[in-house]
């Protein structure tokens, strides 16, 4: 039930056609994840916090360094020195007083990540390593909850949406195990990857448009260029395959 | 074999003349990233990851062969004359 404080908090996307009181309901209901407080989960959690998530957990171990600011639009000087989940709190609480914010300040490791994840409706990878992004991936396949990929590099990003064992996952596209690297990255690039996999959340939890599934997006924001491939489950995927 | 790598979202222009689409000769995968990394050494590092041990693994994440996806895949996937092969590497920032 919405109050009416939040039926005009809202009005503008209430008028989307398909998304109606219904669709808002269903995100002040909603149970997100956010696995980093970076570049990526920077603009994700800003904008589901401003389109009225219920509950955002937002989960990273770091503190908040001089050389993060460039991107890391959460975070501000006066944050240097500061955990991540403090600094990303204080402001997504200041965005949006009627979300509830859960910051947890720590690493996400294969001992902790059900029970960080345990009762979220889905995961969003705002991760800056391979490894525990399909720690993630793993994680959202065994609780059969969609987790949404995105990463950075530079000005280019890609993003697809996971809907375990019905879509291809992040195993079935990186088979491999690659370490993790220190990326160049210039802000806008997390900034447009990490609104769309935002837009992707929206989206699942209202029900309405078509999901960024068994497809990977690329962006080229030096040649501004938005292209895709097909991806197709792998049967013998280690997390989510058949055979 | 003659076999095309395409490239897609023009990300590797500035390795590659510009080219998205890329004539190799070879029978395997490998034999085909080999040939592309000789005529674009610049895309060497995109290719392949090179670990502690030495040891070098690939670093593409997908790959498809004339639109359809491949698994498994590695160095010594088979391909065919008139093969395209399009294919892309892994990004990990956040």
């Amino acid at each position: 039930m919405l109050t009416r404080e939040e039926l005009t908090r809202y009005s503008r996307q209430i008028m989307i056609e398909g998304f109606g009181e219904e669709g808002q309901a269903r995100l002040k209901e909603a149970k997100v994840v956010v696995a980093g407080a970076g570049g990526l989960g920077s603009p994700i959690a800003l904008y589901l916090a401003a389109a009225g998530i219920g509950t955002i957990r937002v989960i990273d171990k770091d503190k908040v360094e001089l050389s993060n600011l460039n991107r890391q639009i959460l975070h501000w000087d006066e944050n240097i020195g500061q955990r991540k989940t403090s600094s990303a709190g204080d402001k997504l609480r200041r965005i949006n007083k009627d979300v509830k914010i859960e910051a947890i300040a720590e690493s996400i490791a294969d001992n902790n990540v059900s029970q960080l994840t345990d009762g979220f409706d889905l995961i969003v990878d705002a991760m800056d390593n391979l490894p525990t992004r399909l720690l993630l991936n793993k994680t959202a396949v065994g609780k059969n909850i969609p987790f949404f990929h995105g990463a950075v590099s530079g000005f280019e990003g890609r993003a697809m949406t996971v809907i375990p064992r019905q879509t291809a996952c992040l195993k079935c596209l990186y088979p491999g195990d690659i370490p993790a690297q220190k990326t160049p990255v210039i802000g806008v690039t997390p900034a447009i990857i990490g609104c769309i996999q935002a837009t992707e959340v929206i989206k699942y939890i209202t029900g309405i448009g078509h999901l960024l599934t068994n497809r990977l997006l690329f962006y080229n924001g030096l040649e501004m260029v938005f292209d895709e491939i097909e991806v197709k489950r792998n049967p013998n995927c280690q997390h989510c395959g058949t055979d | 074999m003659s076999v095309k790598i395409k490239l897609p979202g023009k990300i590797f222009h500035k390795y590659t003349n510009g080219q998205d689409l890329i004539k190799v000769e070879g029978d395997t995968l490998g034999e085909c990233l080999n040939d592309l990394i000789r005529q674009f050494p610049g895309m060497r590092p995109w290719v392949f990851h090179r670990q502690d041990s030495g040891q070098e693994i690939l670093k593409i994440a997908v790959l498809l062969v004339n639109g359809k996806s491949v698994y498994p895949f590695n160095t010594e996937t088979p391909v065919k004359d008139g093969d395209e092969i399009t294919l892309t590497m892994a990004i990990l920032g956040g």
